[in-house]
Order: C-alpha cells, then structure tokens, then sequence
C-alpha cells in the first residue's frame, strides 16, 4: 500500500470497517520505515512489538463494534514528546536510553484515537531548530534532495511515505518548515488550544505541539483529537471560552485574504512570484485580496530570538544530571553540573543557554529583553491591524530553500531563518502550511495565517482553496520512494 | 558609642493545603524521603505546573490578615539557580508583583507602648527540597518530599529595635496565621521559618549601617538568641573602629554563635522573569471582600469574648487564646461542659504543664477536649477527688484511653457510700481513742489526723468532704 | 559591538553551569559579536508606545483544585544516576 496515495481517513474508514486490518498494515509500515530509514535518518528508534500490539487492539476495538477515527493510521511522533515505549532522546545523547514514565497528552490522544505509532523522529539538541543538524545522529536528509536536510524528520515521514500523520512541535517555524521542505500539510494550531503536557517545552511562550499530514483533509480530524483544555498545562484554558468563534467559511467570496505588500528585500525572487501565483489562483475562485504589512518583521524576529533565548536558558537548567538523564561522574557538584550540561547540550541549545542567561542578567535584561517584550507588544498589534483587514493572511513560510546536509551554513543565515514564522509564533494565531509549488526541483509551501483560535475556520477555508493551488497532490510529495 | 538596633524579618510560612502549589503531590510530612514526589516536582521534561487554588486563597487570606494592599492582578516569576534541592533549577516566585504588600502588625515594644510594624510584601513561592549531609561527609542526599510545598514569604521593613520586638513580632505573626488557618506554624518541623537581617547605627542617626542576614534559627527563642549575639557581635566591631561585613550568617545553637556561610547564599543574580507556563492571578474586588470578610476572629477579640462570655479573667482568656488550637480545645470542651472557670482552670493548669512537659502539641495530645470534659464532670459529681484527676489526666494521655475507662479499670471511683464510710470511721475510732480524747479536749488537728487515717484505709478513694462531715457527726454524736 | 567580552561569555556559562573549552568559547565569542550585531535593528525600535508584553497567551486563573493525590509512579529513582535507599546522591555540599 502506498501512503501517499491514501489519506488517513480514507485508512481509517477501511480499518473501520474491516476491510483492512491495522495490524497488517502496520506490519508493512514498520517494514517500510526500517528501509526508509537507513537511506534519510528519519528515526530516533523505530517501534517494533508496541506498534503491532497498539495495531492489533485497534483490530480488537473494532471487532467490538467500536469506530475509532484515526483507526489505524500509521503515526510519527517528534522525539520531543514523551512516549513510554520508546526512549524520548531530546535531541540529546544523554537521553538516548530515556524511557520517560508517561506519555504526553497528545501522544495518548492520538493513540486512543487509533493512531500506530510508527517511532519517534529526529529531532535538535532539546527540540530547539528546525534544521535537525543539532541532533546527535546527524540530520534527516530531504526525501526530495538527499544533499539537503528535510528540516522537520516527521515531514519527512510524510513525503518519504511511512506515515500518514506526524506530530510535531514548533517554537519558531520548525513545523511549517519543514512542512514547507518536504511539500506536505503542516497545521500550527492556536497557542493554546493542543496541550503540552509531555512535551518537553524549552520557551512557554513559543512552543506549541501541532501536526502534519500528506493529506489536508487529514489535519481537521487529527486536530480535533488533539485539541482541548488540558487543566495539565495551565496556558490551554485560553481555548475554553472560544467556542464562539467561527468555524466554518460558506461562501468563498465573502473571503478576504491578505498578502503582505512588501516582503523583506532578503525574500528570494522566486518566493515572491509564488505568492503573486497563487493569489491570482485564489482570486480566480472569488476570494479578494487585500494588500496589508508587517512593518517590523525584521525587528520581531530579533525580539523572539531574544526572549526565546532567555526562556531556553532557564527551561533547560533542570538538565542537571541528578534525577534523570546521564550524569558525568565527578568528585564536586560544581564539575557535576558543568560536565553533564556540557555534554547534555550541543548547537542552538548551548547557544541559547549561555546567551539567554545574558539577556536575563541584569545588563541583559535591561538592554535587551525588556525592549524584545516590547517588540513583542508591537508585532502583536500589527497583527491584529493586519487581521481587520482580511480574514487569513498568506505569506510565505522560508526564506531559502533547505540547508545543506553537510551543515555548512553561515551563521547569518541561521538567524534569518525563521523570519516568516516568528510572527505566527509570538501572535498565536493557527497557520498552515500548504505546498504551492516547486523552486529548483523541491517543494515550497506558504503559510495561510488565521486569528486566533479560528483554526476550524482556516482549515474550513483551506481546504476549499488548496485545490486551486495544488493542481497535482501526488505531484508535492518529494521523491521517497 | 551608644546604638540603636535596627532589624528586618523575612518568615517563610507553609501553607495547608492537602496538595502542593503546582502538582497533586500530598502536603504533609513524610518520615520517608521521596515519597512524596511526583515528576512534576522532580523536574522531569514535559511537566507543567498547575496552581492550586486553594494556596492562592490561603495566600489572599494571608495579606488580608497582615492589613496589607491586594494586588488584583499578580503572576509568578521564575527566579533561577542551581543547588541540588532545588529540582527545576528555578523557583517558581512572586517577584514583580507580590499578592500582598504594605501591611502591617501592631505590638508592644519594648516600653509596653504599642507599635505598627510596616509588613512590605507577602508574596507566595514554592518551597525546595532538603539536604542531609552523610556523617561521612562524602556525599550529600537529597530529599524532594518538601520541593513544591506551598509557602508565602513575609517581609517587614527594619522597623523593628529589639531581640525582643523580633520574638513579639514572630508571636504575633504566629497566631494570626494559626488564626486564619494559613499555616500550623510549626517552627520545630519548618512550617515556619525565619531569616533576620540586622545593623546597629548611632542612636540619632536615620541612615541604615552595613547588615548581616542570620539563617537557621530552630525556634522563636533561637532567633531571640541569635540576634542578642549578633548585636554584642557587631558592637564590638563598631566599636574598635571597624566596619560591619556584610554577610550571611548562620545560627549555631549548640555552640550558641553565628558562623558565615559558605555556598548557594551569597549574593546571586537570580535573572527573575515572568513563567511563561503559568496564567496570572486576576482577583475581583468582590472575592477580595469576600475574603476580607471571611478573615476569622483573631486573638485579641476571641479573649474578649472569652472574658465576656464565660466571665473568665482578662489573664487567663489571654493565655487561652494566645494559640488558636488551645482556644478551640477549651471551647470544644465547653461544648459539652458547662463550668468554663474550672474548665479553664485544668486547660491552662495540669493540661498545659502535661503538653510542655511531654513536648506534645494541643492538637496532636490523645486527650481529647471530650475527655477534659469527662474528667470535669467526674470530678463534679464527686466520682474522683481533684488528686485522683490527676492521676486519671497522666493515664489517660499516656495510654489514649478514655477518664472512665480508667477510672472502672482501675477501681478509682471514690467511695460516696454513707454506709461503708462510717463503718470504716467507728473502726477508725476504735483503733485510736487517743486521738477522739484529744479532738473532745480541743485539739482540732486530732480531726485531721483522723480523716488522714479514713483516707488512708481507704487507699485515698472516700470521698474526704464527705468523711469530714461524717466524722465530725460521728465524733459530736 | 565595542561591549562584547571573553569576561561576559565565561561569566554567562559559569551562571548556566557549562564547561566549554577555549576553542568552544573562542567559537561562542565569535557568535556573541555576531550575534549582537544581528540584534542591533531591535535596539533601533522606537517602543515608547508599547509596554513589555507579560503573557504571550490568554489564559487567566487556570488554577486546581487542592486535591492530593499520591503518585502511582514507581521507581523514579530509577531514573537518577546515583539513587539510594530512597535518596538522590550528589557530591558533598558544604553548607
Ligand atoms: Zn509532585
């Protein structure tokens, strides 16, 4: 069976209604991944017996006449989230052999949705960048241009074909980046409305668990498992008073989407024309434009990297090697702490621990992270201006095609890497990834951005625009296999 | 040079709850170490914290019983540092707004004048773990039963002038939290804890001179202690010219001196920032009012009412009410006894002496308020002699049982019957005519002598009014 | 920038407690300059107008009830590199 071929709800139905046994299915999975695996460095560890076990009471349930809405349905979980049958490695080989005692919210949800776990995919040193070059085993290779990395291992399950649902998390773009990179469906819900709890959260303010699919229609239902107050994690009780708000878009023409009038000159030509592209498409279907800006994009990128700095600093104090974890063997607590941390960290989770103790220092806070809150303030009323102004915003999610695999990149470029998703990042509001078209010879996805916590309402909308913009589904989807 | 003594206090109070501030972990003492834990407050990845409720409302009461300004709008900040008890690397604090701030409490000071002492902030904070040092000294343990326990932190300005302020103060604080139901207010087992910072300057000057900050004193009288030697300290570096360091100190009680500490407390930048994971605290005027009204009665007015209500001496309601839980066993204990001058009298009495002595709490002492109340009653009817009481008191606190059942088991009930006695006292008559001679020739004792010998045939069980009054009729008969 | 200095980058990584070897801190150091530079444009913001944002979210009193409850977790000290008889184990402290 080939996954990019059949949606996760078409599976599911199947499994629903017996005509195709979990537990068959998952055994070709794993057998799929495994391959897969040796070629694009997609997992952290693949699941054996528990996937087959988790595949096999699925066929139980439904046996007993019960309908599960992801029956089935092959699933890969960033190695950030905590799962009790495999290790959870953070990105860190100090984890590789941490069999966390719980699962993450999200995790369990989706496993009692029906949903097979698969295994758990690479990811950064403590879940902090979206290229998986700060992962101890190196980084997942691009399934479209195995020279590049994939930037999400999760949308690389996708476009390679093993899974057909991956949770992801994202901070500061990872999740619609990589969905960008690998030409799948990347779904950042609302700050607020996935819990965290499991997640090995580095910034409470920027990270977020969401979800990619090979299919758009996919990502409603994988939303709705996910989704809700988690009284775990205190920031979700946002999303209990938000029923009101709309959810779906009827009439294509009463549709307003805002494009940004001037991209940030550091935008390639190509990414531009994309966007000119497929509003053209979009308004060949009635939908109007409405040319909005984002004056401080430049600035509010800064101001994340400042606060989510500062955040990781503090976040990742508790890796001390006294109650988890590896500790390095030392005769004084000082040499304990400072070895183990050393060899705990590595790449931007090391950068950010030292630089973001700075930017808290009094010096520090005083110089910068008061101003990066301030900015924060500004970028968020921006937003919100944009959003009086049209109903989803469209912009585009990189600024350059993914890095290379052999991690020469220059640090300049790094930085400027997120500078399309940290706004969605510091606003809260829900944005999609969807692909839109092809530069060189790899899939490039843009982002529509909705307000926040109408993320039924983006979904709703999406769904009807995305076939004008995608004309070949099968098309978008790299070249895994 | 003559000086005036210029001191803050900083108490650490554990709130009771039956939870922790952030995890469901049980709030109470364990003897085992790490029973208590869970991984949220071990600090594993991927666990939140979730505020309790009732640690706020604790907190709230809190501020409104020390008078102090609510912040309707407060959050917790993280204030960061390493040491192994402490499990996330970050305590989780009220640093930039704190729920209470410029409060105050009224005492006497040391002229008997009654004084206001500003309280700056009241400010809620979880607790850290403990660390137990092995005898060895090769390796520290460390026990996260205590991590996460809810504590609100009080602050006074340095408005207080004496050691002995310092004790009134902490007295004061004590008993209106026990009052409000805060805290139990424990010192011995750490619910309550108190840091000093303390300087002298010149009497008339109004600048503060270098302080010392004193840490680890086990009881009010520690403090007391510790701060009278840190003044005869500092004095004596005064006065040979040189200056006061400033420093941590830490109380030794059985050496009796202050010593400075090394590690974690010297002077840190704890890099404090909002906690992203937390939502903040909004109160509404109505819950604060509610609140308010809902502060208990404290001390000072529940002695008035004892003195109104139950006639008993302005001293004695006083002593009564000086600790919440003995206020409540001696109502309690009026409850179903009606005399509450005796009952008063055997609460602060024998009662009071036993608790010292046996260093048992009020509200941990096996005999009950019910039994106080048996005790009384037994005595009333004339059932056991006042002497006898006791005796039934130190049984019965010693083995949990019941005044009556002590009282049956043992065969102590006092002997009442008009008939036995009097076949004692003819025989007692018979045995010493001696003594009958000397009653009849005027000597008084002679009755005495002979009640004595009734009581003592009797193994002290007569009742001895009655073998007076029994006497003297057999005697003058 | 004319601030940035080898002092404040040990400084920072003794505060995080993270052994770094010369060629790490020259490597940091190098970042650090880079780094500052990049964030120069945040400086240049004009914000009078705005006030530091508190909470990037909207949550408001999420709060529990106080109930306890004892945790079913067994073996936690499993986890811990030096665990015994129901203690963490850390090298000594002298207090
Ligand atoms: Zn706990």
């Amino acid at each position: 069976m080939n996954l990019k071929t059949i949606s996760a709800g078409r599976i599911a139905d199947k499994v629903n209604r017996g005509e195709l046994k979990a537990r068959d299915l998952a055994e070709i999975v794993l057998q799929n991944a495994r391959e897969l695996n040796n070629k694009l460095n997609i997992f952290c560890s693949i699941a054996g017996a528990e996937a087959l076990e988790q595949a096999s009471a699925v066929d139980q349930k439904i046996e007993a006449g019960i309908c599960l809405p992801l029956a089935g349905v092959p699933l890969a979980v960033k190695d950030n989230f905590m799962y009790k049958a495999l290790p959870t490695t953070l990105g860190s080989s100090q984890f590789k052999s941490f069999y966390p005692p719980y699962n993450a919210a999200a995790v369990d949800k989706l496993i009692a949705a029906g949903a097979v776990v698969v295994g758990k995919t690479n990811v950064d040193n403590m879940g902090i960048g979206s290229t998986t070059l700060d992962s101890p085993q190196g980084p997942t290779l691009n399934p479209g241009d195995l020279q590049k990395v994939a930037g999400s291992a999760g949308a690389a399950a996708l476009a390679a074909g093993i899974c057909s649902l991956a949770l992801e998390s994202d901070s500061g773009g990872a999740l619609l980046q990589g969905a960008s990179h690998c030409g799948v469906f990347g779904l950042l819900p609302s700050a607020g409305l996935v819990s965290r709890h499991g997640l090995a959260v580095h910034s409470g303010s920027f990270c977020r668990a969401g979800v990619s699919a090979l299919f758009p229609e996919d990502l409603p239902v994988a939303l709705k498992v996910i989704s809700g107050y988690d009284p775990r994690d205190a920031v979700t009780a946002a999303c209990r008073e938000v029923n009101t708000r709309r959810d779906k878009t009827d009439d294509l023409s009463n549709l307003v989407v805002g494009y940004l009038e001037t991209l940030s000159g550091s935008a390639a030509d190509p990414r531009r024309n994309l966007v000119k592209d497929t509003l053209n498409r979009i308004a060949a279907l009635g939908i109007r434009k409405a040319a909005v800006q984002l004056k401080h994009l430049p600035e509010a990128l800064r101001a994340h990297q400042v606060i989510a700095a500062a955040e990781a600093s503090s976040s990742l104090l508790r890796y001390d090697g006294i109650r988890y974890g590896q500790a390095i063997e030392a005769e004084d607590l000082e040499l304990l702490y400072r070895k183990t941390r050393r060899a705990t960290f590595n790449g931007e989770a090391l950068n950010r621990s030292i630089f973001g103790t700075y930017f808290l220092s009094k010096d520090g806070y005083n110089r910068y992270y008061r101003q990066a809150l301030k900015v924060w303030t500004l970028i968020r009323e921006e937003l919100k201006t944009v959003f009086e102004q049209c109903d989803l915003l469209l912009m585009p999610v990189v600024r350059t095609g993914p890095f290379l695999a052999s991690g020469e990149t220059a640090y300049s470029d790094l930085l400027e890497n997120d500078l399309f998703t940290v706004p969605v990042s510091m606003a809260g509001n829900p944005a999609l990834c969807l692909p839109a078209g092809d530069i060189n010879g790899l899939p490039v996805g843009l982002q529509l951005i909705g307000k926040q916590f109408e993320d039924a309402f983006l979904l709703s909308a999406a769904l009807k625009i995305a076939p004008a913009i995608i004309s070949d589904l099968q098309g978008f989807n790299g070249g895994g296999n | 040079m003559k000086y005036e003594t210029v001191i803050g206090l900083e108490v650490h109070v554990e709130l009771l709850t039956e939870s922790k501030f952030f995890c469901a972990c049980p709030n109470h003492f364990a003897a085992e170490p790490n029973v208590n834990t869970c991984p949220g407050c071990l600090g594993f990845p991927g666990i939140l914290p979730q505020l309790n409720k009732v640690a706020v409302q604790k907190a709230l009461t809190a501020a409104l019983a020390l008078n102090c300004e609510i912040a309707l709008f407060s959050y917790f900040d993280r204030k960061n540092y390493f040491y192994p008890d402490l499990s996330k690397g970050y305590q989780i604090s009220q640093f930039h707004v704190p729920i209470g701030s410029n409060g105050y409490l009224d005492l006497e000071d040391d002229q008997g004048l009654l004084k206001r002492v500003r309280i700056g902030r009241v400010h809620m904070e979880e607790d850290a773990g403990k660390l137990v040092h092995s005898p060895a000294g090769d390796t520290s343990l460390v026990d996260y039963n205590r991590a996460g326990v809810p504590l609100i932190e009080v602050v006074t300005e340095p408005d207080l002038r004496s050691p002995g302020e310092a004790k009134r103060y902490l007295e004061k604080l004590k008993s209106i939290l026990q009052y409000s139901s805060v805290s139990d207010c424990k010192m011995e087992e750490g619910s309550l804890r108190c840091d000093a910072n303390i300087s002298l300057r010149p009497v008339g000057s109004d600048t503060l001179g270098s302080k010392t900050e004193l840490k680890n004193m086990n009881s009010f009288k520690a403090v007391e202690k510790s701060l009278e030697h840190e003044i005869k300290r500092q004095r004596a570096i005064l006065n040979s010219g040189d200056e006061v360091v400033s420093q941590t100190l830490r109380w030794e009680e059985n050496s009796q001196e202050t010593i400075v500490m090394r590690g974690k407390l010297q002077a840190h930048d704890y890099r404090c920032f909002v906690d992203p994971e937390l939502a903040p605290i909004q109160l509404t005027i109505e819950e604060v009012e509610e609140a308010r009204q809902n502060l208990p009665e404290m001390a000072e007015a529940r002695a008035a009412r004892f003195v109104k209500d139950y006639k008993l001496p302005g001293y004695d309601a006083a002593v009564l009410t000086a600790s919440r839980s003995l206020a409540d066993y001696f109502e309690s204990c009026l409850a179903i006894y009606d005399n509450p001058k005796a009952a008063c009298n055997w609460i602060m009495g024998e009662f009071t002496a036993r608790l010292n002595s046996a260093g048992i709490e009020v509200d941990r002492c096996p005999f009950t308020p019910h039994f106080m109340a048996e005790l009384l009653k037994m005595i009333d009817d004339g059932l056991i002699s006042g002497k006898l009481a006791k005796e039934v008191l130190d049984q019965s606190i010693a083995s949990g049982k019941s005044p009556s059942q002590i009282v049956e088991k043992e065969n102590l009930t006092q002997i009442s019957d008009h008939g036995e006695l009097e076949k004692i006292i003819r025989q007692m008559i018979a045995e010493h005519p001696d003594s009958v001679e000397n009653y009849h020739g005027g000597k008084t004792k002679a009755l005495g002598f002979l009640v004595g010998q009734v009581m003592k045939e009797t193994k002290g069980k007569a009742n001895p009014q009655l073998v007076n009054e029994l006497l003297l009729k057999t005697l003058e008969g | 920038m004319a601030d940035v200095s080898i002092e404040e980058l040990i400084k920072a990584a003794e505060i995080a407690k993270i052994e770094l070897n010369e060629d790490e801190l020259a490597r940091l150091l190098a970042q650090l300059i880079a780094y500052k530079k990049w964030l120069e444009p945040l400086l240049e913001v004009n914000c009078s107008a705005y006030e530091p944002l508190l909470f990037g979210h909207g949550a408001l009193n999420a709060m529990r009830e106080d109930k306890a409850e004892q945790n079913t977790l067994q073996g936690l000290g499993y986890y811990a590199a030096n665990y015994e008889d129901g203690f963490y184990l850390v090298p000594p402290i002298i207090e």
